[in-house]
């Protein structure tokens, strides 16, 4: 009853989705902005400077304007800060060292529990007809 | 007697009656004695009444002001705005514990006065569990967060004030309905318990399981969206949604639920499912004690941790008793759940259904890993992180975005996929429409492909919905009736589906607002005099002015701004407020919106520089006036859905 096809279309689908998702997802059209979601207020809790109200975050602001104007990448702003206040300054861990895991365990598990899923499913089904 | 004597008496009385109930139905149980177990129900009914007497007296001792009580000290004052003292009671963590007990016994008396005659045999475990609940909540308040606590002396003649940031008309709903929400899904969790334990889960009550979850599940959507739409228009919450810790824990639950009343429907129709329903609703319970503890004294931080507490360990502590509860009445009763029933087929309605609840449990795990992994993190690495937003976007994001498409596959397959033979008929023309919606979009537009993705998937969930309510609406007035009674009769004789579908609808309303601000919002921040102009979209905003306003316990701010279109033309006034509590130094700022379909000004007047000189963040947000809309959509299908069927037909 089941045809390999429709198999090979759920996964091609799947594939299209997560190639889909690789382009920017936060995306304010303001580079500034895109900044100061991703950097932590350090006196705050829980909030980006671009939430909070506090001096220092507008000092931070302005330091992250003050290095796009001195034409710096990302990377290079974000690490500038995460080297004065730590890893925790920002709003989500680098992919690198032992933080990686937070990245790749939700997508590792979720792709293996989905394919454990669909041959149960696979399984279950042909066992009955 | 004073009013704090009077609400404590009532507290040690519901705990009194609590335990009677337990340890009545346990007893009634055991000897099988009819009168024990009517008696241990009466004093089930009875917890009611008291802990609403408690709960009139801290809310009479808001309005009286009596500040000789700690708690009322702590959250109101005379200087604050009278209306937010009827709602002070939750502002805390003692208070809103009284509210999460009064829900609870509210939740007890209705239950027990509306179910169904045939579940008499579960009513004792029902009762027992249910009662034990109530006693947790009620125990912790008197042995250690007694909101009667009172001063022996020197009672102040002025309180401290509720936390600025609650003073919002958002505090009249949200905390509310997402406490009573989370609260209440003891409801179908203790329902379904008792069943278990009585071997009674097989057959009856599932009609009456299906009613409270959902009503549960409504509760707690909406008091979600309230809690988003407060976050919206004020700064410092993120815009809409922020994956802080506390909305993520409001979240899990939620989506368990929904899992649930999607999967449920599985097992009323074919009997399926039985092990994995149990394992939902145990989980949503255990993962609404996860977020009562990570809300009142967990280890992270979060931005609007209102009723944190010493108390931390114990709301733990009967997180673990909760989940080792569920784990030994799982594994005990595993034979009595099982059930032997089949999927037929991997393209049919209850494969859909199992797909639906991988994806969201899929969010589910993702959210709570990212919000444990920075404990992981400091216990085996020792190094502090955040795990925010960014990390969640991306992750859960095309995870969401997949279970929005499958909305649109799922309804259109058959039950055991026996009748599939309708589904290219179903499908082609909305993946037709989907598919040119996102061409069109590819082609003509730079907007980013996942926005595309995104809309191509509503469009096609949309397009199935509209398709098959235009052709049964025609199937039905085939013999003259007019269309739109056609359309109606169809709602109303499967209430359960077509409500389903406007949920469905209400969705992907919240869907639209999510890609407008995440995707398409143009956000600018700028000092601004006044008098001065800045353009941002097709508007010019001018600060018209700024006045000033002090009152006792605080400084307001108010900008007023105009705002023309492109032709310099005035269209409107908005005003926006930045208000300082001196004694919080804390300071509350309210957005100015004008709101539309199409896009939302937003205008945020985030800083005063000078007397005539102010910071503004100023943002166009598409979309977002959809997302709201969504709210009532969502209540409007879980009504129909809810809808009894009248007498004439049964």
């Amino acid at each position: 009853m089941i045809k390999n096809y429709k198999f090979n279309l759920i996964i091609s689908l799947i594939i299209l989705f997560s190639l889909g998702c690789i382009s920017n997802i936060n995306n304010n059209n303001n580079r500034n902005y895109d900044l100061y979601s991703k950097i932590m207020c350090p006196v705050c809790d829980g909030q980006t400077i671009g939430e909070s109200q506090a001096s220092i975050s507008n000092d931070m602001k302005n330091i992250i304007d003050l290095q796009i104007s001195e034409g710096k990448e990302d990377e290079e702003i974000l690490g500038y800060f995460e080297e004065r206040y730590g890893t925790e300054i920002l709003a989500s861990p680098p992919g690198e060292g032992f933080n990686i895991i937070v990245w790749i365990a939700p997508v590792v598990l979720i792709a293996t529990a989905f394919i454990v899923f669909l041959s149960w499913l696979k399984f279950s089904t042909k066992e009955k007809g | 007697m004073t009013t704090s004597n009077l609400g404590l008496s009532f507290l040690v009385l519901t705990m009194n009656l609590s335990i009677y109930s337990i340890l009545g139905s346990i007893i009634g149980i055991k000897l099988n004695n009819m009168q024990i177990k009517q008696s241990s129900k009466n004093a089930a009914y009875c917890t009611f009444f008291t802990t609403l007497i408690s709960a009139i007296c801290l809310v009479y001792a808001f309005v009286t002001n009596d500040f000789s009580i700690k708690y009322v000290f702590n959250h109101s004052s005379l200087s604050m705005n009278p209306a937010y003292t009827w709602v002070a009671m939750y502002a805390g963590n003692e208070g809103s514990l009284l509210y999460i007990a009064l829900i609870i016994s509210i939740s007890i008396l209705l239950v027990l006065k509306f179910k169904p005659k045939d579940m008499i045999e579960s009513e004792p475990h029902l009762i027992a569990l249910m009662s034990g609940f109530l006693l947790f909540f009620i125990s912790v308040m008197v042995f250690f967060a007694n909101p009667f606590d009172t001063f022996q002396s020197n009672i102040p003649s002025d309180g401290r004030g509720m936390n600025p940031l609650l003073a919002h008309p958002g505090m009249f709903s949200h905390p509310p309905l997402l406490m009573a929400g989370l609260a209440s899904i003891s409801i179908p969790f203790s329902l379904i318990t008792s069943m278990i334990l009585t071997g009674t889960f097989r057959n009856n009550g599932l009609d009456f399981v299906r009613t409270t979850s959902l009503i549960v599940w409504c509760i707690l959507g909406v008091g979600l969206l309230l809690g988003s739409w407060w976050a919206y228009t004020i700064l410092g919450w993120g815009g809409y949604w922020v994956w802080d810790p506390i909305e993520n824990v409001g979240l899990m639950p939620w989506l368990v639920m929904t899992a649930f009343i999607h999967s449920i429907i599985v097992q009323r129709r074919r009997g399926m499912f039985r092990v994995w329903n149990v394992v939902l609703i145990f989980l949503a319970f255990v993962l609404a004690q996860f977020g009562m503890f990570i809300n009142r004294g967990g280890p992270v931080v979060s931005v609007h941790s209102f009723a944190a507490s010493t108390l931390g360990y114990i709301f733990l502590g009967f997180m673990v008793l909760s989940a080792l509860f569920c784990a030994i009445i799982f594994i005990l009763n595993y034979n009595k759940i099982y059930s032997d029933n089949k999927i037929e087929s991997v393209i049919s309605r209850e494969a859909a259904f199992l797909i639906n609840n991988f994806f969201l449990l899929a969010i589910t795990f993702v959210t709570l890993w990212g919000l444990i992994f920075p404990l992981i993190n400091e216990v085996f690495y020792n190094e502090t992180i955040t795990v925010g937003a960014p990390y969640y976007n991306a992750v859960n994001g095309p995870v969401i975005l997949l279970l929005l498409f499958i909305m649109g596959i799922g309804p259109n397959l058959s039950w055991k996929g026996t009748s599939n033979s309708n589904l290219k008929t179903n499908l082609l023309y909305p993946s037709l429409i989907a598919l040119s919606v996102l061409l069109i979009g590819y082609i003509f537009t730079d907007r980013p492909f996942m926005s595309l993705l995104a809309i191509s998937s509503i469009a096609l969930v949309l397009s199935t919905i509209i398709y098959e309510w235009i052709r049964g609406s025609m199937n039905l007035s085939k013999n003259g009736t007019h269309w739109l009674y056609a359309f109606f009769k169809l709602i109303s004789n499967n209430r359960k589906k077509y409500g389903g579908y406007v949920v469905h609808i209400s969705i992907l309303l919240v869907a639209v607002g999510v890609i407008g601000i995440n995707f398409y919002q143009i956000k600018i921040d700028k000092v601004v005099s006044v008098g001065e102009r800045i353009e941002i979209g097709n508007y010019q905003i001018e600060i018209a002015e700024i006045n000033e306003n002090t009152f006792s316990d605080r400084r307001e701010k108010v900008a007023t701004f105009l705002i023309l279109d492109s032709n310099e033309r005035i269209i409107d006034t908005l005003e926006g407020n930045n208000t300082f509590y001196p004694s919080f130094n804390m300071a509350s700022i309210r957005a100015a919106i004008k709101s539309s379909p199409v896009e939302d000004l937003y205008i945020i007047p985030s800083d005063f520089i000078e007397n005539d000189k102010m910071k503004l963040i100023i943002s166009i947000n598409p979309l977002v006036w959809w997302m709201w809309l969504g709210g009532p959509i969502f209540i409007l299908g879980t009504l129909i859905s809810l809808w009894p069927r009248n007498f004439k037909k049964s």
